[in-house]
Formats: C-alpha cells, sequence, structure tokens
C-alpha cells in the first residue's frame, strides 16, 4: 500500500468521524446528553403535578381560604392545625376510624390470603381458571361493585339477607346501622383484595426453597410445628410486603365507602379521606380541609417508615 | 370399594367443595348483577327471585337511553388509551436511564411517590385545573392518571430494563446505532413483556379510578365511574337498571384483563413480590 | 486493516489505577494478544479502544486519527463479546445485516454481504433461526459474522471463546485465525489463556496489574521471559521456580537448593557476577530437565536426584512431579522411560537453558 493511499484512507476517516448531516450532530447531541433528554419528561410531569401541588397544599393549610370566599386568604399559621387536634372532635373521630378500617382489613386480607394461599397450594384440576376467576373482585371497578353490594345490602329489599337466611344466617342492617357499617365496610374490604394477598402468598409459597421442609420432615417435626417455624419465617419477606402496600392502600379507600356509606349513617364510617372530601367540597373549607390531607400525608409517610425499619431489623433470620 | 381409595375419593370431594364455595364466595356479586341486569325492571328487585324467567334487555336499554352513557363510555376509553401512550412515552425512558445508573435514593423517591394518599394531590388539583382551564377536559383527567402511573410504571419497569444485559447495547453502538436508536430499536423490543404488563394493570387503575374524575371532571368528560354513581343517585331502587349500569362498567376492563392473563399474573405477582 | 498506536493510556476508577501509562504500536495486519490473569487490565484496555470506556489519561489512534474520544459507532471497530451480545429479538440473518442497515446499503448489497460472509461462517442453513436456538458454538460464529460483514478498520476479541467447551475452542481458535488471514484484517484479542495467546498471536503483550510486562513474539517471550512473572505464566506445564543461593568458589559461580549444587556456565555467570546477589531465582522449563541413568560422579554439577510423587502419562510425553526447597516441581521425560510412584532418579538441567531472575526486582539478570 502506498503512502498517498493510506492518506485517502486517513481522511475518508476523519471526515468519519465529524458528522455528515444535521441529522447526525442531532443525534450526537441527544446521545451525549441521553440522561437528562430521557429523564426530563417524567421529571417535568412530577415537579408539576406533583411536587407544586404539594407545596401549594402546605402553604394553604396555613392560610384560611375557601373555595367560595372572595376576599384574598390570610396568613394563620398553625391557626388551622391546633383546631384539628384540639377542638374538633370529628377529626379524632375520622383518624381512628381510618386507622380501624385499615388495620383490621390489613390483618384480615393477610390472614384470609394466608389460609387461601396454603389451601391452594397443590396442584389440581382448572388450577388455573379458578385462580383466575378468583380475581374478578380485584379488577372489577370498585364504584359498579360498590353499587352491587349496596343493593344486595338494602335493609329492606336486599337480596343478601334473603340468601344468607337460606343457609341460616340472620339478617343484618349491613351499612345500614352504626354498628354494622364499620365491619360491613371491613368485611367488603377483605373480599376485595384477599384474592390479591392469596396471589403473592401462594407466588411467595411456590418460590420457597424445599430443602428446610425436608430437613425439618427429617427432623421429625409435626405439620404445626413446620408451619410456625420453617414456613413462616420464609414467608417474611412478602408478608411485610404485602402488610406495607396494604395498609397504605387501605388508608386511602374512597371509593366504596362514599358510595355504600357515604360516610354515614351519622358518620360512623367517615374515615379521614371523606372528611376530607366533605370539608372541601361540601363545606367548602378549603383551608382546614388541606390541613386534614397534610396530615393525612403525614400518618401515611410514618406509617410506611415504621414498617421499613421494623423490616429492616427483622430482615435477617 | 378399597376403604383408602375411599378415603382419597371423599378428600378430593371435599376439596372441590371448599373450592366451589370460595369461588361462590368470591363470584356471587358478579352472577347476581349478569341475573339481576337480565330481569325485568318491575321484578327486578323481587324476593325471592324467580330462577326460570325469560331474559329481557330493557335495563340495558334504558342505561343506553338514560343521557350520557355514550358520552361517558367514550371519555373513560378516550382518556385510558391516551393516558396509557403518554405514559409509555414519558416513563420508559427514565426508567431506563434509571436501571442503568440505580441509585438507592432514587428507590425511596419512587416508593414515596406511589404511596401519597390521592386526595391529598386532589384539593391543590382542582384549584389549579380550574385556574388553567383543566377543569372538565380530558387532558386534565390524562395528568392526573399520569401522577401514579409515572412512578407505578418505572418502579414495574426497572427489574426488565436490568434483564437487558449491557453488552447487546454495546454491540449495537459498534454496529453504529446511536444511544437512542438502539434504545429504540434494541431495548425496547426485548421489554415486551413488562410493556404488556404495565399496559394491562394501567388499563384497569385508570379505567376503574373514581375520585379524580368525580371531581375533575365535569358535564363533558365525565367517565363511566361517575355516570355509575350519578345513576345511583337518579335510580335510587331500581335493581335492574343499576345492575345493567353496573355490568356494562366493569364488563370491559374485565374482558380486557382475561385477554392478557398472563400479564396481570405476573404483574401482580411482582407488585407483592418485588 | 489498520494501523493502532495506544500513547500511555490510563485508566483510573475512583482512585484506582486500573491501566497504567499503556503504550503499544500495531501494525496493520497484525494479530495482538493481550493476555494476563484476571484483574489485569486487559479488559479494560480493549473497551477503551472500542470507546466503551472512557479514557482517563492517554490517547488512541487509529491509522493517525485521534480516536481518544470519539464514540463507539464512529471508529470502525467490531468487536466479538465473550458472551457473544446477539440481538435476541432478530434472526441471525438480521442480526448480521443490523449494522449495514444502519449504514443505509441497499437491501441487494445487504443480502450480498450477508450471505457472504454466513457462508464463509458455515451459517447458511441457520439464518432463519434465532438466537435462542443455537447452540454455544453457532452462537459464536454469528458473532464473529456480525463483526466479518462490516469489513472493519479493527477486530476486537474480548474472550470469545471461554464459554466454549475445549474441543469447540480448538476448533473455533482455527477458525479465527483462518478468517483474520482471509480478511488480511488487524486484531486485538483478548485472553487470559496463555496457551490460546501462545497459539494464535503474532505478537503477544503480557499484563500484570495495569501495566505490560513484556511484549514480543510467542518465542521471544518463551524463551526469554524479561521477569519471573512472564517466565512463570507463560508456558504449560508452568516453568519450575525456586529460591536459591548463589556460591561462588573461585572463577566458578554455583546455585544451591537444597537437592543441588549446580555450576552455572560462564554466558550466565558473567551477569550473575555484577549482581553480587546472596539469594537468586532460578526458573527451569519441565523440557529443560532430562532422565539421567546413570549418575555421573564427575557431572554432579549439572544433575541431582529426586524422588517421584506423581507420574503423568500423557501418551507422547510423561510428566513427573517432585518436591523440591517446599514447591512441587515438573519435569517432562521422554514417555518410555520406565518411573515409578517413590522411584528414586536422576535429573539432568541444560544449564544454558535455564533462566535467572533477580530477587528483589524479580528481573531477568540476563538483560544486563
Amino acid at each position: 500500500m502506498t503512502d498517498t493511499h493510506r492518506t485517502e484512507q486517513a481522511s475518508d476517516y476523519i471526515s468519519r468521524l465529524e458528522p455528515d448531516s444535521r441529522m447526525e450532530s442531532l443525534l450526537d447531541l441527544i446521545d451525549r446528553n441521553i440522561r437528562w433528554l430521557f429523564s426530563l419528561p417524567a421529571i417535568l410531569v412530577m415537579l408539576l403535578l406533583f411536587a407544586y401541588p404539594l407545596a401549594q397544599l402546605i402553604w394553604t393549610s396555613f392560610t384560611n381560604t375557601t373555595l367560595s370566599s372572595v376576599e384574598a386568604p390570610k396568613f394563620v399559621g398553625l391557626a388551622n392545625y391546633i383546631r384539628a387536634f384540639t377542638q374538633d372532635t370529628h377529626f379524632w373521630d375520622s383518624f381512628f376510624l381510618t386507622l380501624y378500617y385499615a388495620v383490621g382489613a390489613t390483618i384480615g386480607q393477610l390472614l384470609l390470603g394466608l389460609v387461601l394461599a396454603l389451601f391452594l397450594n397443590k396442584q389440581f384440576k382448572g388450577e388455573a381458571v379458578f385462580r383466575m376467576l378468583i380475581m374478578f373482585p380485584l379488577i372489577a371497578t370498585p364504584v359498579a361493585m360498590s353499587l352491587v353490594w349496596s343493593l344486595l345490602m338494602n335493609p329492606m329489599m336486599g337480596h343478601l339477607n334473603y340468601y344468607l337466611s337460606l343457609i341460616g344466617i340472620g339478617p343484618s342492617l349491613w351499612a345500614a346501622d352504626t354498628k354494622t357499617v364499620m365491619p360491613t365496610l371491613i368485611g367488603l374490604e377483605i373480599w376485595h383484595h384477599a384474592p390479591m394477598a392469596m396471589l403473592v402468598l401462594l407466588a411467595g409459597l411456590r418460590s420457597l426453597p424445599r430443602e428446610p421442609f425436608e430437613a425439618a420432615r427429617v427432623d421429625g417435626a409435626s405439620r404445626l410445628r413446620i408451619f410456625f417455624h420453617v414456613t413462616l419465617p420464609l414467608l417474611k419477606p412478602y408478608i411485610f410486603l404485602l402488610l406495607l402496600l396494604r395498609i397504605i392502600h387501605s388508608l386511602k379507600v374512597f371509593d366504596k365507602i362514599f358510595v355504600i356509606s357515604g360516610g354515614g349513617p351519622n358518620r360512623a364510617s367517615e374515615t379521614l379521606n371523606i372528611t376530607i372530601y366533605q370539608q372541601a367540597f361540601g363545606s367548602m373549607d378549603y383551608g382546614y380541609a388541606s390541613v386534614l390531607s397534610v396530615i393525612m400525608l403525614l400518618l401515611i409517610l410514618m406509617i410506611s417508615f415504621s414498617i421499613f425499619r421494623f423490616r429492616e431489623r427483622q430482615w435477617r433470620y | 370399594m378399597d376403604p383408602v381409595r375411599f378415603l382419597r375419593y371423599v378428600n378430593g370431594l371435599v376439596f372441590y367443595l371448599v373450592l366451589v364455595a370460595i369461588a361462590v364466595v368470591f363470584l356471587f356479586p358478579f352472577f347476581w348483577v349478569v341475573f339481576t341486569s337480565l330481569q325485568f325492571p318491575e321484578t327486578a328487585s323481587q324476593v325471592p327471585p324467580e330462577l326460570l324467567f325469560t331474559p329481557t334487555l330493557d335495563n340495558f336499554r334504558e342505561v343506553f337511553s338514560e343521557g350520557g352513557f355514550f358520552i361517558c363510555l367514550w371519555n373513560s376509553v378516550v382518556v385510558v388509551i391516551l393516558t396509557l401512550l403518554v405514559n409509555l412515552l414519558v416513563s420508559l425512558p427514565s426508567a431506563y436511564v434509571i436501571a442503568r445508573n440505580r441509585q438507592r435514593w432514587m428507590m425511596f423517591l419512587i416508593l414515596f411517590l406511589q404511596m401519597a394518599p390521592w386526595i391529598t394531590l386532589l384539593l391543590p388539583w382542582y384549584v389549579i385545573f380550574k385556574n388553567l382551564g383543566l377543569y372538565d377536559t380530558r387532558l386534565g383527567l390524562v395528568l392526573s392518571n399520569l401522577t401514579f402511573m409515572i412512578p407505578f410504571t418505572i418502579w414495574l419497569m426497572l427489574g426488565f430494563f436490568e434483564d437487558v444485559p449491557v453488552e447487546v447495547e454495546e454491540a449495537a453502538w459498534l454496529d453504529g446505532c446511536s444511544q437512542i436508536g438502539t434504545f429504540i430499536r434494541i431495548v425496547v423490543p426485548l421489554v415486551k413483556g413488562g410493556i404488556i404488563t404495565i399496559c394491562t394493570l394501567g388499563f384497569m387503575i385508570c379505567w376503574n379510578i373514581f375520585l379524580f374524575p368525580l371531581v375533575l371532571s365535569g358535564y363533558h368528560t365525565k367517565t363511566l365511574p361517575v355516570f355509575v354513581y350519578g345513576f345511583l343517585a337518579d335510580n335510587q331502587l331500581d335493581f335492574g337498571p343499576l345492575s345493567a349500569a353496573a355490568l356494562l362498567t366493569t364488563l370491559p376492563v374485565i374482558i380486557f384483563v382475561l385477554i392478557n392473563q398472563k400479564y396481570f399474573k405476573g404483574g401482580i405477582a411482582f407488585g407483592g413480590s418485588k | 486493516m489498520a494501523k493502532v498506536r495506544i500513547e500511555n493510556v490510563v485508566k483510573r476508577f475512583d482512585q484506582q489505577e486500573a491501566v497504567k501509562q499503556f503504550s503499544l504500536d500495531i501494525d496493520d495486519s497484525e494479530f495482538i494478544v493481550l493476555v494476563g490473569p484476571s484483574g489485569c487490565g486487559k479488559t479494560t484496555l480493549l473497551r477503551m479502544v472500542a470507546g466503551l470506556e472512557k479514557v482517563s489519561e492517554g490517547e488512541i489512534f487509529i491509522d493517525d486519527v485521534r480516536v481518544t474520544h470519539a464514540p463507539p459507532k464512529k471508529r470502525d471497530i467490531a468487536m466479538v463479546f465473550q458472551n457473544y451480545a446477539l440481538y435476541p429479538h432478530m434472526t441471525v440473518y438480521n442480526n448480521l445485516a443490523f449494522s449495514l442497515k444502519l449504514r443505509k446499503f441497499s437491501k441487494q448489497e445487504i443480502r450480498e454481504k450477508v450471505t457472504q460472509s454466513a457462508e464463509m461462517l458455515g451459517l447458511a442453513e441457520l439464518l432463519d433461526r434465532h438466537p435462542n436456538q443455537l447452540s454455544g458454538g453457532q452462537k459464536q460464529r454469528v458473532a464473529l459474522g456480525r463483526a466479518i460483514v462490516r469489513d472493519p478498520k479493527l477486530f476486537l476479541f474480548d474472550e470469545p471463546l471461554s464459554n466454549l467447551d475445549a474441543k469447540l475452542r480448538v476448533s473455533m481458535r482455527a477458525e479465527i485465525l483462518d478468517i483474520h488471514h482471509r480478511l488480511n484484517s488487524t486484531a486485538i484479542y483478548v485472553t487470559h489463556d496463555q496457551m490460546e495467546a501462545m497459539t494464535m498471536g503474532t505478537r503477544i503483550v503480557v499484563m500484570k496489574d495495569g501495566s505490560i510486562q513484556q511484549h514480543g513474539t510467542p518465542q521471544e517471550i518463551y524463551n526469554r521471559p524479561v521477569n519471573k512473572f512472564v517466565g512463570g505464566f507463560i508456558g504449560s506445564p508452568a516453568m519450575n521456580l525456586i529460591s536459591c543461593t548463589v556460591e561462588a568458589e573461585g572463577d566458578s559461580v554455583y546455585i544451591c537448593s537444597d537437592l543441588f549444587r549446580l555450576l552455572l556456565p560462564a554466558s550466565k555467570a558473567k551477569c550473575l557476577n555484577a549482581a553480587e546477589e546472596e539469594n537468586i531465582y532460578v526458573g527451569i522449563r519441565p523440557e529443560t530437565l532430562y532422565f539421567v541413568e546413570k549418575q555421573d560422579p564427575a557431572n554432579k554439577t549439572e544433575s541431582f536426584q529426586v524422588d517421584v510423587k506423581l507420574v503423568e502419562p500423557l501418551g507422547a510425553e510423561q510428566l513427573i512431579h517432585f518436591t523440591m526447597a517446599g514447591t512441587t516441581m515438573v519435569a517432562r521425560l521422554d514417555p518410555h522411560i520406565p518411573i515409578r510412584y517413590r522411584d528414586r532418579i536422576t535429573l539432568g538441567v541444560k544449564m544454558t537453558e535455564i533462566q535467572l531472575f533477580n530477587h528483589q526486582t524479580e528481573k531477568n539478570i540476563e538483560d544486563c
């Protein structure tokens, strides 16, 4: 190869390194900044729809805004917060109802889900079909199903009491009575989500290693002991994650309660969500509703944080 | 009969009986809805119900004629599809970048963003949307949906992106492909499973969502769940039309998820077991 | 084909230097092998040449053009990965055609080039399959085909044969070299297998801890290792390395261990005197030892007795293991000699072929 030939090659090569069109230089620019360009849309959306409104909310909670007010809102500092914590008894009722609902529903889901998962942890005909069918409560539109349930549970004309009487269970007022409304709603929440808990725990059970079980059986442990000392500890990560996700979810439930009881009768089922809604769009006391929202956010943060920390400490087994 | 085989037979029988009982508990309302919606409006609320009857579509006719059903149906469809499309456009690139540069604080942030109670954001949104003219628009509903779809999508897709070996991307770069070209032509096709999973779960969540449209949509952009709620308020005890409305609302999402069963089940199990 | 010039390249990860001041000139059509133990920096260097890793310091030139910071897609380099890195969702045909499609070749041209390369590698029947339907060897050939189809300036190989079984490895080595000669290409090949390095490279570069220990033809490196590491690394079975004491008696110099007291020939002794060392590392390759029938009393300075610890009959030769100064040594002997475990035999040493390494610097003392 002669020298001139080599020079030609080199110059071809050099020109190859330079962008040979505007499209290329645009592509180069994108490539060099790809990290930013790719994450920018998501960051923008979250800033505009999450960070900014949240900041506004916190600001509003320190003012006395109402949705129908004409005059400019005044800064009132912690007055709203003080009112919530000390003067408003409904707030505390609401607060505890929310916790009651969340804890009851979560524990119920976990227990029922665990029982179902253990029961179904075997091969049987129609397994796939069954597991799909059992998902229906989870998939169906909550508002629609709540409508159906409220029809079924109608104390005078509802069919639920009729069908239950056929198998010997006495009638109940379900969501119409202040004493039974919360257990009813919690029961519905369990009905709604136990299948998901079951699916997760079943996947967990299926993925457990066989050795600890075989070792336990060789050691002569009874079924019950195996369950408590091998199965449960091995399932801990799944249980904890379910616990976290379900409690957060249960704290936020709105559709069911709104449609079925609307927070009644007599505010007996008015969880924080409903209270906030009523305050903001019923009483139009926007500032106070903001306060309650912020408190609710803090509540959720605290609960998830403590579950996280608890899980970290329990992690080593 | 041999006693051992007999016991095993009984065991199996009991198992299937319990199975049926469980199915009844979880599926009873669905059967009831279908059953009731096909009854004549006058006799629908009868107790005890007649098991043998001639089905009628009167209830459905009434739902259709009640102003707004088709508009709300259309709104639901448009909002869900738009949400899913925009979600993919925005979240996939972010998930890709995060997957290749994972850092602890990002994980916390993504988890935190999913936990925020929806009502907390709804209040400021109501005011902001009204001021920006986004009230009663489908765009507004899409934006509200994106707020939880984006962190959820990123969280779910991270694993899928990490499963794509970096070498395959490097091979593409050496072959002369730009980074963005590699993303579109190589990486995205390889995470197809994740994309379908997200679309299935996303369809379900966005179709069913009630709180946001309740407050943020007005006369023109009501979605189906809001329509159904209004229907309940207007037709308090008309069991027939009410069941029909409930059935029509929930049927599309059930069918869609049934079609994509595999991805739905995978997604749920993933969400539970991380 | 292309010339490659690597000048003082350094790669730092946080504060650690993975590659230290690496400089190398590669000519047209050379097949350079970078060899060394895991973590020696060879793959890092290869990736820097490819553009997959940023260069901390130094420059890289391809055909006198500075490519140090150019993105991979512009360097006109093809790379064959250890894990093949095929595109899983494309057929073999599309895997091969991908780079050509990016360069906007016509469908006709693509078809020609792909079928040509496929035939060269025996992939013609597999063009419609997907990677998950191929065996390891087939996948590797597709990876190779992907590189060939582009007719690049430079081929890079990152331990491509490590995932294949032994027999396949040997046949693939031959195929790679065959293609290299047919295409007259320049190639940089990375491996940790010193035998692979010896059989494949026109020039070998031995690396350790980020720097070049020695580079040269396989024979040069084998016969004249520049330090103890290279001596012990190249060659199979490995060179025997022992620490000996040096004794001078008048004009004669002896090296001594627990089993022998050997006389150094003058050519080696003259460098040693200059060093004035007490201890020295002695490198004796297994084939430098030979079997002695009867210990000739006059020749005590060139042979010694050992107890056989292990006999490995390999057909064309036999390997005898024995212990000296606490280490196991290996001798390569004629297979027809009847030797058994626990025999006491006499071994001779071809003294002109041993290597001597300075005890402190570990450098070959003959470079004085």
